[in-house]
């Protein structure tokens, strides 16, 4: 698992992942997406190399929207492949990680929760 | 019927390892991508909790992992050495989704993401090994599970 993190426009961090979300890549993104969560700045988690999801990678999605959202701020999960989205879905994650298709898309997420 | 079997250590490269055969003889068996997906998924649950929350006896405690090739799917047999676990005992939490991020539990997903991507699911243990065996095809996940 790869994890890269860069800005994503003026107020909020994008996370790239690219591997398998398992018990070993939750491992590894564990310390960086608790420090970026807890910055409690927007998060976009670009999951378009995400090829594989467990219950463990998704406890520390979870874990950080749960930071993010203490502040104020927002997590939302970035065009994540069919396969990974329907395990979202079936872990009944729609609303507490809500997933967009496009980055366009990810601002006016963000723009909205911010009223 | 084609069966394959391999035995895997109980520590978090082992589950990698795991993971990574399961895929590749998804890929020789020439089996659905979501069949695949199903089979790592349900075992990567399976094997992901013995590790982080299993009780061990010694440092030979192990997993095996049987994969059996059939028309529809594939049949899987997970058994391990830890203390007994039975986890078709454990009550399935609700996979309604909340809204309220604050009150989102952060965990306790995995039974449920096995109860939706696999059928049959049944457990004994006879004395040596925890025996789980399930099945999985490209029809699952139940979204109702």
């Amino acid at each position: 698992m790869q994890i890269t993190i860069s800005d994503f426009s003026d107020t909020a961090k994008k996370v790239t992942l690219i591997g398998k979300l398992d018990i070993v890549g939750a491992e590894t993104i564990g310390l960086p997406m608790a420090a970026i969560a807890g910055t409690r700045t927007d998060i976009v988690i670009d999951m378009v190399g995400v090829e594989f999801i467990a219950s463990i990678g998704i406890r520390h999605l979870v874990i950080a929207a749960k930071a993010v959202a203490r502040g104020a701020g927002k997590l939302v999960l970035l065009d994540p492949s069919p396969m990974v989205t329907e395990v979202l879905l079936v872990a009944g994650l729609e609303q507490i990680l809500p997933i967009v298709r496009s980055e366009d898309e990810a601002r006016a997420m963000l723009r909205r929760s911010h009223g | 019927m084609t069966t394959l079997s391999r035995r895997f250590d109980v520590t978090k490269i082992a589950v990698a390892a795991l993971d990574d055969w399961i895929a590749e003889v998804g890929r020789q068996w020439n089996k659905n991508p979501r069949t695949v997906f199903a089979a790592r998924l349900c075992v990567a649950e399976l094997a992901s909790n013995a590790v982080l929350h299993g009780v061990t006896h010694s440092d030979d405690d192990h997993l095996v992992v049987t994969l059996r090739c059939c028309d529809d799917g594939i049949e899987i047999e997970f058994i391990d050495t830890l203390a007994p676990f039975d986890p078709t005992s454990v009550a399935i939490p609700n996979s309604t989704g909340s809204s309220d991020v604050a009150k989102a539990s952060i965990g306790g997903r995995g039974l449920l993401l096995i109860a939706a991507y696999s059928e049959d699911v049944a457990y004994r243990h006879d004395g040596l090994y925890n025996r789980a065996t399930l099945k999985v095809n490209s029809e699952q996940p139940n979204l109702w599970a």
